[in-house]
């Protein structure tokens, strides 16, 4: 987990967690009104915040997901918590 | 004749039944479609079965007259459901159910929104148990 903290990441993961939800919402209006361009612009700004946060969350914290084990020479997805411990919540 | 109406009660709360579980959101049309993977749909004097396929359960059994249910010794079926539609005069009809569209304004925050379970904050409509007149509980808006 490098230099950040478990309360760091936590932070960090639940905004994560808050974009990946407004993306959903903002998902689920565009597949009922495909040409709202506000909702689109809306969609671009929210995946690259997400972007951001993720490679942010994944240099300081470690892999958010079994695809994320950046590091070529060791196995990182083991280190943090699982995603059924508290931790990870 | 006690037969008769015997049946036709019972085929009265098998509509009833249907009815109240697909408007319940319990049962959907998907589910009751022929395929390959379910039970040939059967038919019976207005009322219908349609069964998931259950190889380990469903026998070969004898044509019933009576609506049966797995419990009591039916064909197997594990989800029996009536695919007639009512044609008596009285049958409720169903529900139709309009919704404004969505307008894109007053959004919250991410953070905001998945507290709420939205990001328009014209959807954050709580409800909640309240002490209504009389002394009774009912669910009502709570004030913003």
């Amino acid at each position: 987990m490098n230099q950040h903290n478990h309360s760091n990441c936590f932070r960090e993961r639940e905004k994560l967690r808050a974009i990946n939800f407004a993306i959903q919402e903002t998902v689920l209006y565009l597949d009922a009104y495909p040409c709202h361009p506000e909702a689109l612009c809306y969609y671009h700004a929210l995946i690259e915040e997400r972007e951001k946060l993720l490679a942010g969350y994944q240099k300081n914290c470690g892999p958010m997901t079994m695809y994320g084990n950046k590091s070529r020479d060791s196995w990182d997805w083991v280190k943090g918590p699982w995603p059924w411990e508290p931790e990870a919540n | 004749m006690y037969f008769e109406n015997n049946r036709r009660a019972a085929e009265s709360r098998a509509d009833a039944d249907f009815l109240r579980r697909m408007l319940g959101g319990e049962l959907n049309g998907n589910r009751c479609n022929r395929s390959r993977d379910r039970a040939p749909l059967e038919t019976r004097q207005g009322v219908g079965e349609c069964c998931e396929w259950s190889p380990q359960t469903r026998q070969p059994q004898a044509r019933q007259e009576m609506p049966v249910r797995p419990e009591n010794g039916g064909c197997g079926c594990q989800k029996p459901c009536n695919t007639s539609c009512p044609t008596e005069v009285h049958a409720p009809s169903l529900a139709m159910v309009y919704s404004p569209r969505q307008c894109w304004r007053q959004l919250l925050d991410p953070a905001e929104g998945l507290k709420h379970g939205t990001i328009f904050a014209e959807l954050v409509l709580p409800f909640e148990a309240v002490p209504q007149k009389g002394g009774k509980e009912g669910c009502a808006r709570r004030p913003m």
